[in-house]
C-alpha cells in the first residue's frame, strides 16, 4: 500500500471539477489518501453549512465513509513544532509573518510522521516554503514592498525536517490517471470525429480545470504535462 | 492598534474620495492596507481593507447620499485621534451594519458585498505570499470560496517553483505504477 497525505485544496479542486471519482479509481491501485482533522473540517464541516457547497461536502463525506479518504490522527508535537518554525522564518517590520495555517502544516506533519509516499498540495505558498523558500522571500519582498529578513535558525531547522518531502499536485494526479486510461470513456472514435485532437483537448480541460479551481500551476507547466501525457 | 497612522491616513483619504465621489480612488485606497494586513494580519487592518472596498463597490453601483457614511468615518477619526481604540472598533462595526443595510435595501449584488470584499481582499493577501489556508482563517471565509476565485487571478510569479512539473509527474507515476 502507498500513502498520500492530502491537503484540502486538491480535493476541493477535484470536487469543483466533478472529478472526485478519480480518487476512487486510484484507490484501487493500492493507494490510500489520508487527511487530518483540520483538513476534514475545511473539506466537510465548513462547506456543509454553506448552501453553495453543501452537496460537494456530502460528496466528500461519501469518500470518507467509503474509506477512499482516510482520517488519520497526527502527533501534535511535530505539527506544533512545524507550525512554530514555519511562521517564524520570514520577518517584515521586525515582526514574524504568519504565512501558513494549521491545515497545511497538519498535512505536512502527517507526511513526515507516517513516512508517506507523497504530499498532495496545490497551494503555492506552502510548496515554495518547503522546496524553495528563497523564491517565497522574493514574492514577499516584491509584494510587500519592504525588506524581508530570514530567520536562518528557524529556516535551517524547518529545511532539515522537510528536505525529503515529495510534493505532487492535483494536476500530476490527473495526468497519472489519464496515463492509466481512466479518461478513455471520453476518447472513443465517434467523439474524435466531433472534436478533433480530442486527447489534447481533454488534457487541456483537465489541467485548466484544476488551475482555475486553485491549483498553482503555470501555463508552461501545463504545456509540459500535456506534452508528456501525449507522448506516452 | 498596530498601524494607527496608516489607518488614519486611509480614513481621511477615503472621506475625501467619497465627498468628491471619486469611487475608483476609494477602491484603490483599499489596497493601501494590504501590506500591513498581510504582515500583521490584525483585525483592524483587515476590517479597514474590507470596509473601504465594500464602500467603493456600493457607491460605484449606486450613488447614495453619503452623509451617514462620512459621519461614521469622522467618528472613527475622532476616536483614533483620542486613542480610543475600542470606540474606533465600535464605529467600524456600525459601518459594517450600515453597509449591510444598504446592500440589502437596494439588493445590489447576489452575494453580500462584505463577503465579496473579504474574498477579493483575501486573494490579494494570498498574492502577497500568505497561504490560502491562513487567508481563509484570518478573514473567516471558507477555502472553497477562496479557491473559486484564486484560480481566476493571473500571477507573474506562477513560474517561481521548486520542482518542475516533469519531476513531479515522475513522483506520481512511481506511486501509481
Amino acid at each position: 500500500m502507498k500513502y498520500i497525505s492530502c491537503d484540502a485544496g486538491p480535493i476541493i479542486s477535484l470536487s469543483m471539477n466533478n472529478l472526485l471519482w478519480v480518487l476512487k479509481e486510484l484507490k484501487k491501485k493500492d493507494v490510500s489518501f489520508c487527511i487530518g482533522s483540520v483538513v476534514k473540517s475545511e473539506m466537510f464541516d465548513k462547506p456543509i453549512n454553506i448552501r453553495r457547497f453543501k452537496l460537494k461536502a456530502i460528496q466528500v463525506l461519501d469518500l470518507i465513509s467509503e474509506g477512499v479518504i482516510s482520517l488519520i490522527d497526527i502527533d501534535t508535537k511535530i505539527r506544533d513544532e512545524l507550525m512554530t518554525l514555519s511562521n517564524n522564518i520570514f520577518y517584515a517590520y521586525k515582526r514574524p509573518i504568519p504565512i501558513v495555517h494549521n491545515g497545511e502544516i497538519e498535512t505536512l506533519a502527517m507526511y513526515i510522521e507516517k513516512s508517506h509516499n507523497a504530499l498532495l498540495l496545490d497551494e503555492r505558498t506552502m510548496r515554495l516554503l518547503i522546496e524553495s523558500p528563497l523564491n517565497l522571500k522574493t514574492i514577499l519582498a516584491s509584494k510587500l514592498h519592504t525588506k524581508i529578513k530570514i530567520n536562518y535558525d528557524a529556516l535551517d531547522k524547518f529545511q532539515n525536517i522537510v528536505k525529503t518531502v515529495k510534493i505532487i499536485r492535483s494536476s500530476e494526479l490527473l495526468i497519472s490517471a489519464y496515463s492509466m486510461g481512466m479518461f478513455n470513456c471520453y476518447l472513443e472514435e465517434n467523439q474524435e470525429k466531433t472534436l478533433p485532437n480530442i486527447k489534447e483537448q481533454l488534457l487541456d480541460g483537465l489541467l485548466w480545470g484544476v488551475k482555475l479551481s486553485g491549483c498553482s500551476i503555470s501555463e508552461d507547466e501545463i504545456h509540459s504535462l500535456k506534452k508528456h501525457a501525449l507522448a506516452k | 492598534m498596530i498601524e494607527k497612522e496608516n489607518v488614519l491616513m486611509i480614513l481621511k483619504e477615503s472621506k475625501k474620495a467619497i465627498l468628491r465621489k471619486d469611487y475608483d480612488n476609494l477602491k484603490l485606497l483599499s489596497n493601501r492596507t494590504m501590506h500591513s494586513a498581510s504582515v500583521f494580519q490584525d483585525d483592524d487592518s483587515l476590517s479597514l481593507a474590507v470596509m473601504v472596498y465594500s464602500l467603493s463597490k456600493i457607491f460605484i453601483r449606486r450613488d447614495f447620499n453619503n452623509q451617514r457614511v462620512v459621519l461614521i468615518i469622522d467618528k472613527m477619526i475622532l476616536s483614533l485621534n483620542s486613542d480610543d481604540i475600542q470606540g474606533f472598533r465600535k464605529k467600524v462595526a456600525s459601518m459594517f451594519k450600515l453597509i449591510s443595510y444598504l446592500d440589502k435595501k437596494f439588493d445590489i449584488y447576489v452575494e453580500d458585498v462584505i463577503f465579496q470584499a473579504k474574498v477579493k481582499k483575501g486573494i490579494k493577501i494570498y498574492d502577497h505570499g500568505i497561504s490560502l489556508g491562513q487567508v481563509a482563517s484570518i478573514l473567516d471565509v471558507s477555502l472553497w470560496d477562496l479557491l473559486n476565485y484564486a484560480g481566476n487571478t493571473k500571477n507573474k510569479y506562477d513560474n517561481l517553483t521548486g520542482k518542475t512539473a516533469l519531476e513531479r509527474i515522475k513522483i506520481a507515476e512511481e506511486i501509481f505504477k
